[in-house]
C-alpha cells in the first residue's frame, strides 16, 4: 500500500508544504519540534484539516483540491491514533472498543469487542463490571491501557477491511505493537524518539516480513527540512524494542472472518 | 468581602426588599386553610393539568426543533451566523404579547399560513390548546437553542473526528457521540425551556386565547380568578412559585452556567 501526497496548508503565521512519497512496505517517522507541522500533516491525511493539494492513497485519490476533490474521514481507510488517545468519555470500556466495528456495520462488534478485552486488559477486580456498565470517564482505568484502547479501536479498521493506512500520533508503544502484529502490521518501537514525539506512517505489508524500512524526515516550521543522510536508517540505531517479534498469545487472529 | 461603601449597601438592600417584600406578601396573606381545598378545585385541577401538558409538550416540539437548530448555528461562521443567532434569541427578549400578535398574524384564520390551513383543511389553530403549546413554544424554545449551542461550542472537537476516523459517518456521529456528550447542557436547556413555558402568560392569552379546560394555562388562570377568586389566585401562584423554587435548587451551579 503507498501513499502520495503533497500537503499544503497556508494559515496565519504557519505555513505547511509537505511532499509525500511512502512506497509499499515502507514506515515513514517524521520528526519536528513543537509546531512544526505534525499533526497538521497527519490531520490533512485524515481529511480533518482543509488543504490544498493531493492525497493519494495505493491509487487511488482521496483529496485532490485542483479538481475539488475530497473523500471524507469516514470514508478513507486511513486510521488516526490521537495524541492523547480520545477515548469517548460517556461510552463504556466495551463500547469505546466496539465503536470502530459498528461504525463498518458489524453486528457482532460488542461480542467482538468484549472477547479482546476479557483477553487483553489486564485484569482487576473491579474491571469486569465497569466494563459492561461504567462510562470511562468514571472507571478506574489506567493511562497505559488507555493507550491500548485507542490503539485497538483504530486498528479495527484493519480488521474489517483487510487493510488501512495508520497515522499514530505518538510513537508507538508496546501495547499497541501487540496489537498492530494480529493485523500483521509490523511495527517498531523507537524510545528515542518517543520523546521527541514523532509520528509514524504505517500501512499493511505483510509480504514485507524482511523488516520494515524507516524513513526519518525532520520537519520544521512546516517545511520537510532534509531527508537525512542516513535515509534508510539500521535499524539498531533506534533500538527497536519489540521489533517485527510476534507477540505469543496471538488471539483475534482467528477472529477474523 | 471587601468592604463596599455603606449607601452601596443601602442601596443594595433595597433592591432586595424590592425583591423579597412581594414573595412575602404572596406566602403571608395565602388562605392556608384553603390552598388544600384550592388545589383539589375542579377549575384548578384543570388548568394545572393544561399547563403540565402544553409546558411539556412544547419542550418536547423545543427539544426535536432546538437542537438541530443549535447544532446548525454552532456550525455556521461569520455573519450568516450571527442574523440566524439574533433571530433566534429575538423571541426572549421580544415582549410576548407581541410574540402573540404575531403568532396571530401568521398561523390565525386571516395569517400567513393560517389561511391557508382553514381554506384547504378546515384547519383552525387560535384559540385551541395546540395555540397554546405553540405559544409556549414561540417564548420558551429560544433558551433551549442557546444553552445547547454553548455546549457545543464548549464541547471538544476531536471526541467528532476521532469518531469520523473510526469510521462513522454524520448521523452516528451525532447521535452517538455529539448527543450524549451534550447531555448535560441539553437537560439545563431543557429545564430553563420548561420553566419559561410554564409561565407563558402574554403570548398564551394573545393567540390561544382564555378557554377554561383548553386554553386556559395557570398564569392565565390567575389573571382571571385575581377578579373573581382572590384566593383560588393566590394557591395558583404559590404552586408556580414552589415550581420556580424547586428548579432553582435543582439547577443552582447550572443555572447560569449554561448560558
Amino acid at each position: 500500500m503507498s501513499l502520495k501526497a503533497r500537503v499544503k496548508i497556508i494559515r496565519a503565521g504557519f505555513e505547511l508544504d509537505v511532499l509525500l512519497d511512502v512506497d509499499d512496505g515502507e514506515t515513514v517517522a517524521v520528526l519536528g519540534p513543537n509546531g512544526a507541522g505534525k499533526t497538521t500533516l497527519l490531520r490533512a491525511l485524515a481529511g480533518l484539516a482543509s488543504m490544498d493539494g493531493r492525497v493519494e492513497l495505493d491509487g487511488e485519490v482521496l483529496e485532490d483540491s485542483a479538481q475539488g476533490l475530497y473523500v471524507p474521514t469516514e470514508r478513507r481507510q486511513i486510521g488516526l491514533v490521537f495524541q492523547d488517545h480520545v477515548l469517548f468519555p460517556h461510552l463504556t470500556v466495551l463500547d469505546n472498543v466496539a465503536f470502530g466495528l459498528q461504525a463498518q456495520g458489524r453486528g457482532d462488534a460488542r461480542q467482538v469487542a468484549r472477547r479482546w478485552l476479557e483477553r487483553n486488559v489486564p485484569r482487576g477486580a473491579r474491571l469486569a463490571e465497569e466494563v459492561k456498565t461504567a462510562p470511562l470517564a468514571r472507571s478506574h482505568f489506567r493511562s497505559t491501557h488507555r493507550y491500548s484502547l485507542a490503539t485497538r479501536r483504530t486498528l479495527d479498521q484493519y480488521r474489517e477491511n483487510g487493510y488501512g493506512y495508520l497515522v499514530a500520533n505518538r510513537s508507538v508503544r508496546l501495547a499497541y505493537t501487540r496489537e498492530a502484529h494480529r493485523y500483521g502490521a509490523e511495527v517498531s518501537f523507537y524510545r528515542d524518539l518517543d520523546r521527541r514525539g514523532c509520528l509514524l506512517f504505517r500501512f499493511r505489508p505483510s509480504e514485507h516480513r524482511a523488516g520494515p524500512v524507516i524513513e526519518i524526515w525532520a520537519l520544521d516550521r512546516g517545511t520537510h527540512v532534509c531527508q537525512p543522510p542516513n535515509r534508510r536508517v539500521p535499524r539498531h540505531r533506534f533500538r527497536p524494542s519489540v521489533g517485527s517479534r510476534v507477540p505469543p498469545d496471538d488471539v483475534g487472529a482467528e477472529e477474523l472472518p | 468581602m471587601r468592604r463596599v461603601p455603606a449607601p452601596l449597601i443601602a442601596l443594595a438592600g433595597l433592591g432586595l426588599l424590592f425583591f423579597l417584600l412581594p414573595l412575602a406578601g404572596l406566602i403571608l396573606r395565602a388562605p392556608w386553610d384553603q390552598a388544600a381545598a384550592g388545589i383539589t378545585a375542579p377549575e384548578t385541577a384543570t388548568a394545572l393539568e393544561l399547563s403540565l401538558f402544553c409546558s411539556l409538550a412544547a419542550t418536547a416540539i423545543a427539544l426535536v426543533l432546538g437542537i438541530p437548530l443549535a447544532l446548525v448555528l454552532s456550525r455556521m461562521t461569520g455573519k450568516p451566523r450571527k442574523v440566524l443567532r439574533a433571530l433566534t434569541t429575538l423571541p426572549m427578549v421580544l415582549p410576548p404579547v407581541v410574540g402573540g400578535v404575531a403568532l396571530w398574524l401568521a398561523f390565525g384564520r386571516r395569517g400567513l399560513v393560517g389561511s391557508f390551513l382553514y381554506q384547504a383543511f378546515g384547519l383552525q389553530i387560535t384559540f385551541t390548546t395546540a395555540a397554546a403549546v405553540m405559544a409556549e413554544t414561540f417564548v420558551a424554545m429560544p433558551f433551549l437553542v442557546i444553552a445547547v449551542e454553548g455546549g457545543i461550542r464548549s464541547l471538544d472537537p476531536r471526541y467528532e473526528e476521532a469518531a469520523r476516523a473510526l469510521g462513522a459517518g454524520g448521523w452516528m456521529v451525532f447521535a452517538r457521540v455529539t448527543l450524549p456528550l451534550l447531555r448535560p447542557a441539553i437537560f439545563s436547556g431543557a429545564v430553563l425551556c420548561w420553566a419559561r413555558a410554564l409561565g407563558e402568560f402574554g403570548a398564551t392569552i394573545t393567540f390561544a386565547g382564555n378557554f377554561p379546560g383548553r386554553t386556559q394555562t395557570v398564569p392565565v388562570a390567575v389573571y382571571v380568578a385575581l377578579e373573581t377568586r382572590p384566593d383560588a389566585a393566590i394557591v395558583l401562584s404559590l404552586i408556580l412559585l414552589a415550581v420556580s423554587l424547586a428548579i432553582l435548587v435543582g439547577m443552582r451551579d447550572r443555572w447560569l452556567g449554561a448560558l
